[in-house]
């Protein structure tokens, strides 16, 4: 097979899959449950499983059967005290139900940058949404969560179709 | 040959994958180059142990892998693992931020390791590396186990 044969065969093999992020700070982060990261843009989706962007359903909605990799990293900010921040992978009902992922307990207060990470290899049945979640227990308002390419982002792609 | 039987082709002939780690302890600083020094595996001969970069053959959707490992943290700085690449979306520099330990946590611990995965959009010809964010200069713990990256392309553009 040559080079040309083999890239049309994996261009046209395998266009699921998709990336967001969040743009924007999120302010007065909920306390003591996972959050929906309401990721509010895309930077590719070729065959449309990106919805509810900008609101807590964002998330990706797996088209058929198959093994996914997906991988999620978020960033709290600056934080007023010590305490509990996570990050996981699950669905818009249930946001910690497929993994669970970085899961931080400072001990002295005003930490910064507190980098999240989840990812893993999954099967999905088709229709499952696939969502990105963060917590904290520092405090009831002032939390933040970082905006930013970079910073706060999601992916996901097919491996390969079947159960099996 | 059918779609199936290509697609199995295809993934069996995809030499567009690396494992490169670092062999030798380096001071990392914030946006250090992390020295990968020593090739595990890279069939089509794309990772360089000289700049520690790995040079994308084609545009494509690689799965990163990376750990980063440091023997003893300094009190209260923060440390982080990060990609550097070239988009082939934008055509612009992306530096994705993996785990990052938080200032407070890490304070004199030992052994401490952030992880990443990541699917980065390579562009052709343009290079990869992994990059230390800390606040205060520390040694790495070297080691095929501790700090490495390893990609695989999962699809071409």
């Amino acid at each position: 097979m040559d080079a040309m044969t083999l890239k049309l065969m994996a261009e046209i093999g395998n266009p699921v899959k998709a990336r967001m992020y969040l743009s924007a700070n999120q302010t007065n982060w909920g306390q003591n449950a996972f959050v929906a990261i309401p990721f509010d843009t895309k930077e590719y989706d070729y065959v449309g499983m990106i919805g509810g962007l900008g609101t807590a359903s964002a998330s990706f909605t797996v088209p058929f059967s198959g093994w996914y990799l997906v991988s999620m990293g978020c960033q709290f900010a600056t934080t007023a005290a010590n305490g509990v921040v996570a990050c996981s992978i699950g669905n818009t009902s249930s946001l910690a139900n497929i993994a669970t992922g970085s899961d931080w307990d400072t001990t002295v207060a005003g930490p910064s940058n507190e980098q999240l990470t989840c990812s893993g290899v999954f099967v999905f049945a088709p229709g499952t949404t696939v969502a990105a979640a963060a917590f904290q227990s520092i405090a009831a308002t002032g939390e933040t969560l970082s905006g930013g390419s970079n910073i706060t982002w999601m992916s996901i792609h097919l491996l390969c179709e079947g159960f099996s | 040959m059918d779609s199936q039987m290509l697609a199995l082709y295809a993934q069996r002939h995809n030499t567009y994958r690396f494992y490169a780690y670092q062999n030798a302890a380096q001071s990392v600083g914030n946006g250090t180059t992390v020295s990968l020094d020593t090739i595990l595996r890279d069939p089509n001969n794309n990772f360089n142990t000289t700049t520690h970069a790995y040079t994308a053959p084609v545009d494509g959707y690689y799965l990163i892998i990376a750990s980063l490992r440091v023997a003893a943290d300094t009190a209260n700085t923060f440390f982080s693992c990060q990609l550097s690449f070239t988009d082939f979306i934008t055509g612009t520099t992306y530096q994705p931020f993996g785990e990052g330990v938080p200032t407070s946590i890490a304070a004199n611990s030992t052994n401490t390791c952030v992880k990443m995965a990541y699917v980065a959009t390579l562009r052709k010809d343009t290079t990869l590396t992994l990059l230390s964010n800390v606040g205060v200069a520390n040694n790495t713990l070297p080691g095929q186990t501790n700090v490495y990256m390893s990609g695989f392309c999962l699809s071409i553009r």
